[in-house]
């Protein structure tokens, strides 16, 4: 039967419902006989020859019907099915047939990238934080150390500036001038106060108020205080400098806060330096050659770092700062001028 | 920890395995079936009772020494039944499975595994399949009973409120189980499958031609000339053995008619399961199984005839999934992806 079944040519045309039917009728079987072979109902048998995919079983139990009853007939299954493309609408709905949504390559590149991007950002924050660490501190010293508002441009600066608690210019006098009484203090106020002004235009050369020793410092500021001339603090700026090395007048360096000073480093070797004013301004930062004159205006107080203390003279307000107390170490950082003991920003030369 | 496996993760297909006796197939997502092997695992052993263990081989370099090692090297099939027999060369086996997968990747890989398990596995059997595939590198491991797996990847209409009946013969066990929503109604295993289908053929050829022939030797006389049904012609084969009696390697001629007689014993064994099945069906069900018919599935469906057999004896249309050896793995892999859609965990199992 099986060879008859090869030999006999197959009935092409028309779909598989018409080619199987023509093939059983071909053999001469009926539906019934064909349904007793199959295990299959009679009517199953008969939407299968006319083709009603939509009455059907899904597709997987379609081709399996098809493919036995191609066997029956001794067809081939798989010339028979290649015609067969299933019907869509029937498919199961929850056979998970949608998996073109899902199907991501697994990403290849994403995730590198997101990463990178990570990498990124936190190499920006390692670099970065210290700089805004720096510059916290640095918004913090001034507002512990105390000082007086009084830049020359502080009308503008004081008030932008966030660091410049003016609140401080009561104190400040006072403790400026600890020596003299009542009678001057009062005095240095009106002179602190209109020293922005004044201040503003002679603020380059005031290295013209020169009084050197820090005892006659007090006497000096009084004197000037009643003469209501601009140099009334740079007595107390003065005094900054020699507080560090005499410790009675350690009170004295907060009144010179505040103020515009020329700095002047002279390097007789290479030396990083940085200098950071009061403004937050960078006056410089960066290496500096040997054999250098180097001359800064900044507002007190003025952080300092020093890459190389021992090649370094500096000179601030046109007097010699001392760089004393720093022989074991090359690294100074200090602010002038030098805050008293027990600031938490302090960092003289015993740091 | 974890979250560095997540990381790697994305670098990660996720694979669907159907960790079979015979077989390991593994289907991932998007690509299809990535890997077919034996679950077969060659280990060395040199001489000296201290010498460390290694893994020569696995899959099928290692199922070309079945049989044929020296002393120093053994290949051990690590799953017997369907679950692990071997805890260890299990987990081997499937980590190099898992990175042969992904080979050429930078990163370590990490995937989320879908596992196939027989339903009549025990909670311990579950659960050492599942720590080995853990220990190999996965992620996540989601367990799936293999004959969901098998009606998903037949493409049967397993969410629908219609009974569905599916049998799935691998290499180790035959599981029959009867779905409906999404859920297994009935099911049940036994231990007959492929294996045994060997072994009755060796035993039969023993008996009969007092002639010892190898297992490899005997799954290749089934896939020749193997038939579960009478058919219409008989096919014949030559096959060389030892013969017992005198000691000397002899060749004989095998037909199918003593093959289908060897398989008797192991056939009827699923029959009886599936006759089983059916009575404990309950009637609604049971009545659209008959209306639609049993899918077979598994390798075991690739023996001749093996659903005439079945028809004949239940009397009901019996169909062979397409693809049936991979229906398993690919009907795992469309788990996942459901499970993944549908946010829970629809099949997975404990």
């Amino acid at each position: 039967m099986t060879e008859a079944a090869e030999t006999e040519p197959e009935a092409e045309g028309g779909g598989i419902g018409q080619r199987l039917r023509r093939a059983r009728e071909a053999r001469s079987l009926s539906i019934e006989q064909v349904a007793g072979q199959l295990f299959l109902d009679r009517s199953t048998l008969e939407r299968l020859e006319r083709e009603d995919w939509e009455a059907l079983p899904p597709p997987t139990f379609v081709q399996g019907y098809i493919r036995n009853y191609a066997r029956l007939l001794g067809l081939d299954p798989e010339r028979l099915l290649a015609g067969f493309h299933p019907p869509q609408p029937p498919p199961a709905p929850g056979a998970g047939r949608s998996p073109a949504r899902r199907l991501q390559p697994v990403l290849g590149w994403r995730p590198l990238l997101i990463l990178l991007v990570l990498l990124l950002v936190l190499g920006l924050a390692w670099y970065l934080l210290p700089l805004l660490q720096q510059r916290l501190t640095s918004a913090r010293a001034p507002a512990t150390g105390v000082t007086v508002p009084p830049v020359p441009e502080a009308g503008a600066g004081a008030a932008s500036g966030p660091e410049k608690p003016p609140v401080s210019t009561p104190a400040a006098p006072a403790a400026s001038s600890p020596v003299p009484a009542g009678a001057p203090a009062p005095a240095v106020v009106p002179g602190s106060t209109a020293g922005p002004g004044a201040a503003g235009a002679g603020s380059s050369p005031v290295p013209a108020a020169p009084v050197p020793a820090a005892p006659t410092a007090p006497a000096a500021a009084s004197a000037s205080a009643t003469t209501g001339v601009p140099p009334s603090e740079p007595p107390a700026a003065t005094a900054a400098p020699p507080a560090s090395a005499m410790p009675a007048a350690t009170t004295q360096p907060a009144a010179a806060s505040g103020r515009t000073v020329p700095i002047e480093l002279d390097l007789s070797q290479d030396s990083w330096v940085s200098l950071r004013d009061a403004r937050g301004r960078r006056l410089v930062h960066g290496l500096l050659r040997a054999g250098g004159h180097f001359r800064y205006q900044a507002v007190l107080p003025v952080a300092v770092v020093l890459g190389n203390v021992h090649g370094v003279t500096l000179q601030v307000d046109g007097r010699p700062f001392p760089l004393t107390g720093y022989n074991r170490r090359r690294v100074a950082r200090f602010r002038i001028p030098v805050e008293p003991a027990g600031t938490p920003g302090r960092s003289g030369p015993s740091d | 920890m974890l979250g560095f496996k997540r990381f790697l993760g994305l670098f990660s297909n996720d694979l669907s395995i159907d960790l079979g006796t015979a077989n390991t197939l593994i289907y991932a997502r998007g690509q299809g079936i990535v890997l077919n092997e034996p679950s077969v695992v060659a280990i060395r052993q040199d001489r000296g009772s201290g010498a460390p263990k290694s893994i020569l081989a696995v899959g099928v370099d290692a199922k070309r020494m079945l049989g044929r090692t020296p002393g120093n090297i053994k290949a051990i099939r690590p799953l017997k039944d369907g679950v692990i027999a071997d805890f260890t060369v299990t987990e081997k086996m499937l980590q190099r499975f898992i990175h042969k997968v992904h080979e050429g990747r930078f990163l370590r890989p990490s995937p989320r595994v879908l596992i196939c398990v027989p339903c009549g596995s025990t909670q311990v059997e579950r659960r050492a399949i599942k720590e080995s595939a853990a220990g190999a590198g996965a992620r996540e491991v989601y367990l799936i009973e293999e004959p969901m797996a098998a009606a998903i990847g037949a493409g049967m209409p397993v969410d629908e409120a219609r009974g569905s009946m599916v049998l799935d013969i691998g290499g180790g066990t035959s599981e029959v189980a009867v779905i409906s929503l999404n859920g297994i109604v009935y099911s049940a295993s036994v231990r007959i499958g492929g294996d045994r289908f060997d072994d009755a053929i060796v035993n039969y050829v023993r008996r009969n031609y007092g002639t010892l022939i190898g297992e490899a030797t005997a799954e290749q006389i089934k896939h020749d000339i193997g038939s579960a049904y009478p058919g219409n012609e008989v096919l014949e084969m030559e096959v060389k053995g030892r013969n017992l009696a005198q000691g000397v390697p002899r060749s004989f001629t095998l037909n199918s008619n003593e093959i289908l007689e060897a398989l008797q014993e192991p056939l009827s064994g699923i029959v009886g399961a599936v006759k089983t099945a059916l009575e404990q069906t309950p009637p609604e069900l049971g009545a659209d199984v008959a209306e639609r018919g049993i899918v077979i599935t598994g390798g075991g469906a690739l023996l001749k005839d093996l659903d005439r057999l079945l028809m004949e004896e239940t009397g009901l249309p019996v169909i062979i999934a397409e693809d049936p050896l991979t229906c398993v793995a690919r009907g795992g892999g469309r788990a996942l992806e459901m499970m993944d859609e549908r946010g829970m965990d629809v099949f997975a199992v404990d």
